[in-house]
């Protein structure tokens, strides 16, 4: 059994687009430290979308406090999304098209307001055959790239690996620039060009810009939110929110074949949960409707709830291999290859760096890069 | 006189209010200008359609300002905005 906090049901509600005004109330005469409720808040990634609900609730100290940081997100991404359509002017201009994942546009999207979901870093996704003149662009603008741009033109490492992070000199923004959607897509999430070909258009700040096609989309959402156990409440809002502004253009039949060929039925599934319990919505499509109720996704649903009541996303991380998430991870997984896979790689974790190292070296010492990564396991 | 022209926000740049000042900013260069409230508020109700001089009318009825100040500082503004090609004359 899990006991989420009154303070995190608070949040939970104050984030649906129809919230209880008497279940808010009777929530806050409950022994809700108002302070806390912002630092909470903040981690959970709802500030904005919260914030009108609850005002009125509020004492005069917590809603300057939360006033404030509402203020500093509005100006950081109004800045953040500045530098995205830099990016995409500059590169539409060398014939280039780049699809924003996450982000600003996401934001605009599905909040209807880049000021609604505090943003971090810019996510892109571009084709393979672009990469090196997306690196090179991204440096004419005083982005460092966190490995040698020499990465793009090595096979193995493209089919490694799915993105790269670049820094900007100045101020620090990463962009991470993305040749796949998700690491270990393998069928049609896989097929970028097929992405781009179907993408749709989101008006954003007076033009249009390329966005992941609206089941992709949806599916993106639940793995990257599966992937990170649900840690944050922003990743179960993005769901509700695509899932107000879609679900009756959702080909389920298709989401459902899409999250299967993949392997990524159990985050698809545990998202649909998410949303059927947390946020009352009825999944119309009996046989995500049926699957969702297996004893696997319960399983894990409590777990994403035990989390949440423990706070997880609050605490400092262990250094290392962390095993529950480690654990929770392969429990996302639909095979038993898969899984062990997945225990093998953060065992013995590959990064590019092994791969150029080894490269200098004749095929015949290539045994040495599993010596590598054991051995920085023993380290660890 | 500029307030007698028509003018519309340049294709690139990003313009947006906040509660102590609006931001007005070239996308291409990233160079970006504050504006106080007063100009912020006559700029956006230039993005939104309205003619430079009934902005500043529209100004005159909102704050206690001079109008000969008001005129001679949107007319600065104005100038400026069109130095940096921020906007143009439509």
């Amino acid at each position: 059994m899990n006991s989420t906090s009154p303070a995190w049901h608070l949040l939970i509600e104050a984030s649906k687009l129809k919230p209880s005004k008497t279940l808010i109330s009777a929530l806050f005469k409950t022994k809700i430290v108002q302070e806390d409720l912002l630092s909470l808040a903040i981690v959970n990634g709802i500030v904005p979308v919260i914030y009108p609900v609850i005002k009125n609730h509020l004492t005069q100290n917590c809603n300057e406090a939360f006033s404030q940081y509402i203020k500093d997100i509005k100006k950081r991404n109004f800045f953040m999304s500045a530098k995205l359509l830099q990016v995409t002017y500059l590169l539409q201009g060398k014939g280039i098209i780049v699809m924003p994942i996450k982000g600003p546009l996401l934001a605009q999207h599905i909040y209807h307001d880049i000021a609604l979901r505090p943003s971090s870093d810019l996510d892109i996704l571009v084709q393979q055959d672009d990469l090196l003149t997306v690196a090179h662009e991204l440096i004419s603008l005083g982005y460092k790239s966190e490995k040698d741009i020499s990465v793009f033109s090595h096979t193995y490492i493209l089919t490694k690996f799915s993105d790269i992070s670049f820094v900007h000199q100045d101020t620090g923004l990463i962009i991470e620039l993305h040749w796949k959607l998700l690491k270990s897509a393998s069928a049609e999430l896989a097929q970028i060009s097929n992405i781009f070909e179907n993408s749709i258009d989101i008006d954003f700040q007076n033009t249009s810009l390329s966005s992941l096609p609206i089941e992709e989309e949806f599916l993106y959402l639940c793995v990257h939110a599966a992937k990170h156990r649900f840690e944050r409440i922003e990743w179960m809002n993005d769901l509700d929110r695509h899932y107000e502004l879609y679900h009756k253009q959702y080909d389920w039949d298709r989401l459902l074949n899409m999250a299967e060929n993949e392997d990524y039925t159990i985050p698809y599934l545990l998202g649909l949960h998410i949303l059927h319990k947390l946020y009352e919505r009825d999944i119309p499509h009996p046989t995500s409707n049926q699957h969702m109720q297996t004893k696997t996704i319960k399983k894990l649903y409590n777990k994403v709830l035990t989390l949440h009541a423990n706070n997880y996303i609050l605490k400092e991380k262990a250094r290392g291999i962390r095993w529950k998430e480690l654990f929770f991870s392969m429990s996302l997984e639909g095979s038993l290859y898969k899984k062990l896979k997945l225990f093998k790689d953060q065992l013995f974790p590959l990064y590019i760096d092994d791969i150029l190292s080894m490269q200098e070296r004749s095929k015949s010492f290539y045994f040495l890069y599993y010596l590598k990564r054991i051995q920085r396991y023993l380290k660890l | 006189m500029n307030l007698d022209k028509n003018f519309v926000l340049a294709s690139h740049v990003m313009f947006q209010e906040f509660d102590d000042e609006a931001i007005i900013l070239d996308i291409r260069t990233q160079e970006h200008f504050g504006l106080d409230p007063i100009s912020g508020f006559f700029l956006k109700s230039v993005q939104n359609g309205l003619k430079p001089i009934d902005a500043y009318a529209l100004l005159l009825d909102e704050y206690d300002v001079s109008p000969e100040q008001l005129k001679i500082d949107l007319n600065a503004l104005l100038n400026d905005l069109l130095k940096y090609k921020l906007i143009e004359v439509s």
